[in-house]
């Protein structure tokens, strides 16, 4: 079943124009008239969510996934195009709709800053009309997952940044949201808060089927949360469908040896022109080779070379999503 | 529903009373600001009649006094309302992303969120006490209708003002930050402090039809003091101006929702 519904989605904004003539009044005229012009940030976005999915949606900075998710959170009114999120329109119907989502903004805290954390929590369970009971249930999971019970009576100001995003994504969840929207939440953390963060927003979609809408810039996160992505550059939707597919699609795999002895130069030389050689040292290469070809290039490899080590690495979604944008550049260069 | 906004009102009233009193110093400091503020302007209005004569326009020391108290309740009931005034701020910095993503009124938060109660409070038990001491001292007899009318057109003129400034702010969703115009706007509360009656008849219509100063201060002091010639008139443009922008402000809302861009992030 749908939960998010999404077809010919945009947005556009006026900013201001800053490329024009450089003389003195035109410079003088545009300071005063402040000339502006519109900008597509989203540009005719279509999809769907199923209700329990994890979802990653991707993209560079400034291809729109804040816009979208700020769209699908009611927080901006779309240009055109049609939304509707667990049978709400969000920006008409924003009340009766906030019951049922969470929001993180990784970028920007919806938390008091001044004040305690747990005075923030409890002014949104008034917000939310939630009972006192379900309330201390509820922060009382929270705070020993997500190990904030030390910091709930801390200001948020003085909170480090990890510390401030788990406060975030609890004063997101305690509602019982049917969604939760998390615009880059790992953004900041370290290696170990954010191992935590995953492995909590897993049980959260598995414990409760919340249905996870996650943005963020890194792959490994949406690679190990995510089945599906959704990957925007520049407004425009590129890619809708399973990392599983994406990564099979992917007909380059990267071969790393490193070599005791070179026995064949002249092989080992015609090898490495079959390949793209990404990294070289004295006595290692880093290889990038098409998949069909690779079993004869490791073969050649192995003839030419006593290695000492060898890895074979299937390719990573960071390197296909990067080889995605860089053909999608090309692409848009030879038009 | 009603018990439901108040305990919100309540708990944001709590949040705000805590955000604002964080910096203990700058907290106190800005007690002592409004109180100085208002101790200035009696001395003010004791130096001026000593040293001309023993009225001026018609305004004996006493007169003067209530007005400095009346602009002293003004203030305190538009503290109730200052987020109002950083709204453009708030827009600016796409914080209204905390309000709009959350089951409440947008307007009635970011208004409830930045309440001076105490502040307010003390301002507000400071002017009954001035008021108090003068009424004793002077001699003053107010009916208890005129003090009642006196305050209600008090309140409605603050209800103008602060819909005017509303409407202003709300121009940042459009043009960006507008907290100069406003400020620009605010400049003319300072005519709050003196007697409208002094001034000629061109700035006294201005202060009462286009920025409806005298409705705050010097026409409910008129009516306290019983000297108001018309105390409906005063009702009327008031209660007219209230009407006209809070029609504004109601259709400019909605639409300015529209336009948030949600800066940041």
């Amino acid at each position: 079943m749908n939960v998010i519904h999404v077809r010919d989605l945009s947005k556009r904004f006026r900013v201001p124009v800053r490329e024009g003539r450089t003389g003195f009044f035109s410079r003088l005229r545009r300071f005063v008239v402040n000339p502006s012009e519109e900008l597509t940030a989203v540009h005719e976005l279509s999809f769907d969510v199923d209700a329990g999915e994890v979802v990653g949606f991707l993209g560079a900075n400034g291809s729109g996934k804040s816009t979208t998710i700020k769209m699908l959170t009611g927080i901006l009114t779309p240009s055109s195009g049609v939304v509707e999120v667990l049978g709400y329109v969000p920006y008409k119907q924003r009340i009766a709709y906030t019951h049922h989502i969470g929001l993180v903004l990784g970028q920007k805290t919806l938390l008091w800053w001044n004040i305690p954390v747990i005075d923030s929590l409890r002014l949104y369970r008034d917000i939310y009309g939630q009972s006192p009971k379900d309330f201390e249930q509820r922060l009382d999971h929270f705070a020993d997952v997500l190990e904030i019970r030390d910091i709930l009576h801390l200001p948020v100001r003085k909170l480090s940044l990890g510390l401030r995003m788990r406060a975030e994504i609890v004063a997101s969840l305690l509602h019982r949201p049917r969604i939760i929207f998390l615009d880059e939440p790992t953004i900041g953390l370290d290696v170990l808060a954010r191992l935590n963060l995953k492995r909590f927003l897993r049980r959260l979609n598995e414990d409760e089927g919340v249905t996870i809408f996650l943005t963020t810039h890194n792959l490994f996160d949406v690679e190990e949360l995510c089945r599906r992505c959704l990957i925007l550059e520049r407004g425009h939707l590129i890619y809708n469908g399973d990392i599983a597919a994406l990564k099979a699609g992917e007909k380059q795999k990267i071969v790393e040896i490193e070599v005791l002895e070179v026995l064949n130069a002249r092989r080992l030389h015609a090898a490495l022109e079959r390949c793209d050689v990404l990294q070289r040292t004295a006595s290692s290469y880093r290889l990038q080779v098409a998949a069909d070809e690779a079993v004869e290039i490791i073969g050649e490899l192995f003839e030419a070379c006593r290695l000492s080590n060898m890895n074979v690495i299937p390719p990573t979604l960071e390197s296909i999503v990067e080889k995605l944008f860089e053909d999608r550049r090309s692409q848009s260069h030879v038009a | 529903m009603w018990r439901k906004s108040f305990r919100l009102l309540f708990r944001f009233v709590a949040v705000s009373f805590r955000n604002m009193s964080a910096f203990r110093l700058d907290f106190f400091t800005s007690i002592a600001h409004s109180l100085i503020y208002q101790a200035i302007f009696i001395v003010f209005w004791k130096s001026i009649l000593t040293f001309t004569a023993q009225n001026l326009g018609g305004w004996r020391f006493a007169d003067l006094v209530v007005l400095s108290t009346f602009t002293l309740v003004a203030n305190a009931v538009m503290l109730w309302f200052a987020g109002l005034l950083r709204l453009s701020q708030k827009v600016v910095k796409g914080e209204l992303d905390k309000y709009l993503s959350k089951p409440v009124s947008p307007l009635f938060a970011l208004i409830a969120e930045d309440v001076n109660a105490l502040v307010s409070t003390q301002q507000l038990v400071s002017a009954l006490l001035i008021l108090g001491g003068a009424c004793l001292y002077f001699g003053l007899r107010p009916a208890p209708g005129n003090v009642a009318l006196s305050l209600l057109l008090m309140v409605l003129g603050c209800v103008v003002l602060l819909l005017i400034q509303g409407c202003i702010a709300m121009l940042t969703f459009w043009w960006g930050d507008v907290s100069r115009l406003n400020s620009l706007f605010m400049m003319t509360g300072e005519f709050e402090r003196y007697p409208l009656t002094l001034f000629p008849v061109g700035i006294r219509g201005f202060l009462t039809w286009i920025v409806p100063i005298g409705a705050i201060s010097t026409y409910p002091v008129l009516v306290f003091l019983g000297k108001a010639e018309s105390v409906w008139r005063y009702f009327g443009i008031a209660a007219l101006l209230a009407v006209a922008w809070m029609a504004v402000f109601q259709l400019s809302w909605r639409r300015a929702l529209c336009h948030y861009e949600a800066f940041g992030g």
